[in-house]
């Protein structure tokens, strides 16, 4: 707001005063705003904590990452959301001493736990006493992701050079083994008392066989043929196996296989060893009794298509801090020689080699398995409609 | 083994594991062949210069000669002796090639003895089958 001025009485020098004011008013509230504009546009989390130890501000990029709007943040005890302890923050006794780049975990609404990179240093009012603490927290949860892909993949290649490096070692031995029990049982009159010792040590055999075989695949992987697949045939295939083994105990198998889905570019066999393996896993998950419903989906995202191959259990389900581990290699929570605890690094190792992915969500009485192929639009991965 | 020549085929059995040598000698003299062996190619060259083999039996992975280059040496000088490759560790790469080499047929260990046998058996057949043909055509 400007006034005139006319003349060069008091009544203008106020006039003009008057309008010196108001212009630096308007400066400053420009200024206000950009710098709250700033902040609130910053893509690094923002908060502001009060020396009660409550939330006095918090920017777009903090309420996005922890899932909360900016009214619900506002006044909500730190504590809830980071671990005060170790943040240096108001409430605490080492408050007041700035944080650089500390590792912490933020919990986000719905009780995810976040990492991050905390700093944090002390806000002080006009008169230099501590008013509160302001805090930044760059989300590392998807670095913390690939890091940990990058790890694990690194562990298989180095699983498969070293069973390509063992092998010949171990199938020499194992030969001898199978070999002289299989004839020595040959030699045996009906109802000899040495059958049952004898099929023992060609039925264990039979299984360093099949693990150095699992071994080798992760070597073998990386040089397969691929070939159009349809995903529905190379299930069926894998269920005929699969069922004989569910009517054994009273597990439910039921399929959804969707129609018309497009194929894959593919290899039939270690497909059907994802299914087998996934099914199998399912199967132990539930023990007893139970219900395994394995589905084929065609999922779109934008201009990218995905066949998927769901495979879902009514087991326990697997802890989070489990879920995480489930596809390293060797790892397992099977009772010693149950699993090998190479079953789901197969198929993380199958699905990478497909150029496409493994997912795993579960909560106690259902676990899902999404296994995902990528389409090609063109050429071969085309398939019948 | 049915062929009047074919009922004590001569075998010969190429392994650097004895294991394996002791294993296919019990099993091939069961079915009534006469089985030598051998630990590595050049000892086997050197008896199957002193007497001829209907089939030979061995190993890729060898210390010094290796399978592969036996089953060319046999090829070239003996044709008719069947060659069966068996292998600890190898790619279909080197089964196709074997077979292109000449190979009766291809093993990877560990193996079903009872199928390794009977496919001696077979290559003792054809070998007869192949023996014949020659003068024939001689």
């Amino acid at each position: 707001v400007q006034v005139p001025v006319a003349g060069r009485d008091e009544l203008a020098v106020l006039s003009e005063n008057f309008n010196r004011m108001s212009r630096v008013l308007a400066q400053t509230s420009i200024s206000k705003d950009f710098l709250s504009s700033i902040l609130s546009h910053m893509t690094e989390p923002l908060m502001v904590i009060g020396n009660d130890g409550r939330m006095q501000m918090a920017n777009v990029a903090a309420t996005r990452l922890l899932g909360y709007s900016e009214a619900e943040m506002v006044g909500r005890s730190a504590a809830a959301l980071l671990p005060v302890e170790k943040a240096g923050l108001p409430g605490d006794d080492t408050c007041l001493r700035p944080v650089e780049n500390m590792d912490l975990e933020l919990v986000s609404r719905d009780g995810t736990r976040i990492p991050v990179v905390y700093s944090c240093s002390p806000l002080r009012n006009a008169d230099g006493q501590p008013s509160g603490s302001i805090v930044t927290a760059r989300d590392m949860s998807e670095r913390q992701r690939l890091e940990t892909a990058v790890r694990r993949s690194e562990k298989m290649s180095a699983v498969g050079q070293l069973a390509a490096g063992v092998a010949h070692e171990i199938n020499n031995p194992l030969g001898v083994i199978l070999g002289y029990s299989q004839a020595l049982v040959r030699r045996l009159a009906p109802g000899d008392a040495l059958e049952t010792p004898l099929r023992s040590i060609e039925k264990e055999a039979v299984r360093c066989k099949n693990l150095v075989q699992d071994l080798l695949t992760f070597s073998r992987v990386s040089r397969f043929e691929k070939e159009p697949v349809e995903l529905n045939k190379a299930v069926g295939a894998a269920l005929t196996l699969v069922s004989a083994q569910a009517r054994i105990g009273r597990v439910a198998v039921e399929q959804r296989l969707a129609d018309g889905l497009p194929r894959i570019l593919g290899n039939a066999n270690q497909i059907q060893q994802v299914v087998i393996n996934l099914a199998t896993n399912a199967m132990d998950a539930i023990g007893q009794e139970g219900k395994i419903e394995i589905r084929t989906e065609l999922e779109r995202d934008g201009a990218l298509s995905w066949v998927c191959l769901k495979v879902i259990d009514s087991g326990a389900g697997i802890p989070p801090e489990i879920a995480q581990r489930i596809f390293e290699p060797f790892f397992t929570t099977k009772p010693v020689g149950k699993g090998t605890g190479l079953g789901l690094s197969l198929i993380h190792e199958i699905m990478k080699k497909h150029s496409g992915t493994i997912d795993v969500a579960s909560v106690p009485g259902r676990t899902e398995f999404c296994a995902r192929f990528p389409v090609r639009e063109s050429g071969d991965g085309r398939g019948p409609r | 083994m049915t062929a009047p020549d074919a009922r004590h085929p001569a075998v010969l059995v190429v392994d650097d594991e004895d294991g394996f040598r002791g294993l296919l000698e019990m099993e091939l003299r069961r079915l009534g062949a006469d089985v030598e062996t051998a630990v590595d190619g050049l000892d086997s060259l050197r008896r199957i210069s002193g007497r001829p083999f209907d089939v030979v039996v061995t190993d890729i992975t060898m210390p010094g000669m290796d399978g592969l280059r036996l089953l060319r040496s046999i090829k070239d000088r003996w044709p008719d002796t069947q060659v069966i490759l068996v292998t600890g560790f190898s790619g279909v790469e080197t089964a196709v090639h074997a077979m292109n080499e000449g190979a009766f047929d291809f093993f990877l260990k560990p193996f079903d003895v009872d199928r390794l046998t009977a496919c001696v058996q077979r290559a003792v057949e054809s070998r007869g089958v192949c023996r014949h043909c020659r003068r024939r055509l001689s």
